[in-house]
């Protein structure tokens, strides 16, 4: 049966981007990824569009992480561009919360290992036990214990950065 | 049922029906119902996985706009179309779409390691003409002034001067002795490299200072020697320029001992630049290709309380068998029978073209003696004029080489190993010892 991949375009695609996000963290990367990732998904019709779709962008989100790590010279001169030239209207105190809370959360995530984020990551993305068990060679009785473990982890490390952050004021 | 994992708590609060199957659904059910532990740990998962997903729900693009699908599709067939005018035109290997199932070809990128593995073996198999690697032939045996002179001419890239090219050269001439042990192996006779020779004499009055320098002033590394050494080359050089075709009788005679060229070669190619190649072709110079200070050209025999024996002979001296590793050659075998215990030295050539040592000695009273007073058996011997130790002495200088040591006690022999080799790759090599 023929995969309809407008459906699964319209229904993966925000699922795609905040996955990708997390990985770059940045969200026009994210966004082109996540329509490179579909291209690819036309061109090849695999068989599984989910786990392929996914196992797909993960591929490309750490090809973008290594060419970021190359650049990351560059992008440190633009920040201090940024940071001495600020903007002239401060953003709203809801947006710069919010701002706060994702990068603490990048932290937490960061505090993960590779695996534990990736489980995290991809259930949180809409697949299923046996799709993340065939994504990541783990057996399906694994996730639950690597999900269990992984959610854990997350809240602990982000009420830890919180406690520094509050420290830090 | 037991108490549920968090594994399995997690799996039944995600509704994942690949973890729980449908009998054990049922069974985590009744449980969590029954047992108030489970359902409290049930309630403090899900408090977690909110959380979790909560923060998850932060780390999010504030807003993005997907393209129309039509558009994606559209530039997916722009793809399509580029590669197969790449794959039509042949500039490009990337397959185009099968017409049977509309799906793509495996794009052969993931063959390119097949490639380049092939491209990689196809260039060794044709240079290997070229490049003398040393590694498994039979060691050939030459004069250290035609090692000199091999070094010389690689050195100004003569290209039809390979190193097979000269040692075969080399090999064409008279060649005497045999190893013992049964194990044949090819010594240039005394005489024939006594011949005179233009180069090597040439060479005998470039460095006379070198030549007559004794074995422990060469094995110094310090710099000042060296540059007193290339200053005084230099300087007869210079009286000598002209002088090559003279004869030679009036000059110092060189020391005319065996060496290795491949082994000179290979690790002259090793260390690069930093080795001067006549240093280091004199300091082999002095030791034949199995190590043992050389007591002449062709001969075997080693120092006075060393001497060449045959297996058997090896073996009555021991009162047992000779221990050797399966497999490989040996080169040669020496005893020593003049204090006691008696002790037997045997190399064996790897297939690196190094060499193993291996020293078996009977364990008795002299041996337990030695260990009670906390002497190493290595130590009490390195005074002495020890094969093993003067093998072991040029490449601890070097610094190039590095070399294990593991003594084992096997049939009441101890029996002490040496060669260049990682320790667990020694003890595996000392695990095929055979009678």
């Amino acid at each position: 049966m023929p995969t309809d991949w407008a459906a699964l375009y319209e229904s993966m695609y925000s699922d795609l981007v905040r996955f990708l996000y997390r990985k770059v963290w940045d969200a026009q990367r994210a966004e082109d990824l996540a329509q490179e990732t579909f291209v690819r998904a036309l061109r090849h019709d695999p068989e599984k569009p989910r786990a392929w779709v996914f196992t797909v962008a993960s591929n490309l989100a750490r090809d973008e992480a290594r060419t970021a790590m190359r650049h990351r010279g560059h992008l440190k001169l633009i920040r201090a561009e940024m940071e001495a030239d600020p903007p002239a209207s401060p953003a709203p105190s809801e947006s710069v919360e919010r701002e706060e809370r994702s990068a603490t959360v990048r932290l937490a995530l960061d505090a993960l290992s590779e695996r534990d984020r990736e489980v995290l990551l991809l259930w949180d993305g809409g697949l299923s036990y046996a799709e993340i068990a065939e994504q990541t060679g783990l057996s399906a009785g694994a996730i639950g214990t690597t999900l269990s473990r992984a959610r854990n982890r997350l809240v602990t490390a982000y009420n830890e950065q919180e406690q520094r952050n509050v420290a830090s004021d | 049922m037991s108490h549920l994992t968090d594994g399995q708590i997690h799996a039944y609060l995600d509704g994942s029906v690949e973890a729980l199957d449908g009998a054990t659904l049922v069974e985590a059910r009744s449980h969590i119902a029954d047992c108030d532990d489970c359902s409290a740990r049930l309630e403090a998962a899900r408090l977690v996985r909110d959380e979790a997903v909560s923060l998850l729900g932060t780390a999010v693009p504030s807003s993005f706009s997907p393209p129309p699908f039509e558009e994606l599709e559209r530039r997916a067939a722009r793809e399509d179309s580029d590669t197969a005018s790449e794959t039509r035109t042949g500039r490009s290997s990337v397959g185009g779409r099968n017409a049977a199932s509309g799906r793509l070809f495996r794009r052969p990128g993931s063959l390119a390691w097949a490639a380049s593995l092939t491209v990689a073996l196809t260039a060794g198999w044709l240079a290997r003409g070229t490049v003398g690697t040393g590694m498994v032939d039979r060691p050939a045996v030459v004069a250290p002034s035609e090692s000199i002179a091999l070094q010389d001419k690689q050195e100004v890239g003569t290209p039809d001067q390979s190193a097979d090219r000269v040692v075969a050269e080399l090999l064409e001439r008279p060649v005497g002795g045999e190893g013992v042990a049964g194990e044949a192996f090819s010594l240039r006779s005394a005489e024939s490299l006594s011949e005179p020779k233009e180069g090597r004499n040439a060479q005998a009055a470039r460095e006379p200072e070198f030549y007559a320098a004794t074995e422990a002033e060469l094995e110094e590394d310090g710099a000042d020697r060296w540059r007193g050494y290339r200053a005084a080359m230099d300087e007869v050089a210079t009286e000598t320029a002209g002088e090559e075709t003279a004869p030679a009788d009036d000059r110092p005679a060189p020391v005319t001992e065996e060496i290795d060229a491949r082994r000179l070669e290979m690790r002259n190619r090793e260390q690069g630049a930093e080795h001067e190649p006549q240093r280091e072709a004199a300091k082999m110079a002095r030791r034949d290709l199995a190590g043992r200070p050389s007591a002449g050209l062709g001969a075997v025999e080693g120092p006075a309380d060393w001497q060449p024996v045959r297996r058997e002979q090896a073996e009555a001296l021991l009162g047992g068998t000779l221990k050797t590793v399966e497999g490989l050659p040996v080169l040669s075998v020496y005893a020593r029978a003049a204090g006691a215990p008696p002790e037997v030295w045997t190399a064996q050539q790897l297939a690196s073209g190094h060499q193993l040592n291996l020293r078996q000695t009977p364990l008795g009273e002299d041996r337990f003696g030695d260990l009670e007073e906390g002497r190493n058996a290595n130590e009490r011997d390195e005074s002495a004029a020890d094969p093993i130790s003067e093998m072991a002495r040029p490449q601890r200088q070097q610094q190039a080489y590095y070399e294990t040591l593991e003594s084992l006690v096997l049939d009441g022999f101890l029996i002490e190993a040496r060669a260049p080799l990682s320790p667990d790759s020694l003890r595996v090599l000392l695990s095929r010892l055979r009678d």
